[in-house]
């Protein structure tokens, strides 16, 4: 199933097909919550990555020795995020696409990041970094 | 309101620093369409009474919508900020304080905007996005 995912201001614009079975992955851990909406990212991943349709602003920020940010820069939209030496697989934000193809939480991970002044309500998976990075 | 005096913050690579002033404990969380567009989820953010910043060649105020605009670093692309134009009205985004200790996420906007999927587990005051724009036609913005 392929679909369609563009940033706020519509300059940034792709296509993919998501992970079958997976769904949203939720990222509690700090750098997420600092760059993006000061809660979770929410993210789905694109089998075999995206395809641009426009990406003329899209800027990569290296925000670790594991990985690398995209966003706009002309709106600031927080789109992707990219293991480095992965290859094409990319992490995206989930409310690019659009509302209708059935996501659902697939797991919490980095929790032990997450402050303490929210939770979420359902009982999906919650990983702690220790467990993220000991693989799935 | 149970205000503190200052918070510092910055965006992740630091090129954009920043003082707050009068930052309350209450923080809310909005679920518009826009604000997850833009930042990944809903956007928790915290109304300040005034901002100064450092690095400010490195922000970006995109335009988004006839009265406001959307803050962030133009190198890491950390979303800072949501502003009501000709104001000093900023709403800052949680996650980009130095010590966000003592935050309660208070309040829930455009919850009717709000996909199934997720739901805090958090007991809040929640507005429909036709009651936010109620409140702001009363000359009363939500905190």
């Amino acid at each position: 199933m392929i679909i369609n995912g563009q940033c706020l201001c519509g300059a940034v614009r792709f296509h993919g097909t998501p992970v079958p079975q997976r769904g949203v992955g939720v990222c509690h851990c700090g750098q997420c919550r600092r760059w993006g909406g000061g809660g979770p990212f929410m993210a789905v991943r694109m089998e075999g990555g995206v395809t641009f349709d426009a990406d003329e602003t899209l800027v990569w920020y290296r925000s670790s020795d594991a990985g690398e940010r995209g966003f706009c820069g002309k709106c600031g939209s927080s789109l992707f995020w990219r293991a480095l030496g992965a290859g094409n697989d990319v992490a995206i934000n989930v409310s690019t696409l659009p509302e209708d193809h059935g996501q659902q939480i697939f797991e919490h991970i980095w929790v032990d990041d997450q402050p303490g002044w929210y939770d979420f309500a359902d009982a999906r998976p919650r990983k702690t970094a220790a467990e993220c990075l000991g693989g799935d | 309101m149970n205000e503190r005096a200052i918070l510092t913050g910055h965006c992740l690579c630091g090129a954009v620093k920043f003082t707050a002033t009068g930052v309350p404990h209450e923080v809310g969380a909005c679920h518009c369409t826009m604000c997850q567009r833009w930042t990944g989820g809903p956007a928790i953010a915290v109304k300040v009474a005034g901002m100064d910043f450092e690095g400010e060649e490195h922000l970006t105020r995109f335009r988004s919508s006839d009265w406001a605009e959307r803050g962030f670093c133009s190198t890491c692309g950390s979303n800072l900020f949501y502003r009501i134009v000709g104001t000093d009205d900023y709403y800052v985004t949680a996650g980009v304080f130095d010590d966000p200790s003592g935050f309660w996420l208070a309040s829930q906007i455009f919850i009717d905007e709000k996909p199934d999927y997720y739901d805090f587990a958090n007991e809040t005051k929640m507005l429909t996005g036709e009651e936010v724009f109620e409140a702001v036609a009363k000359g009363k913005m939500p905190e």
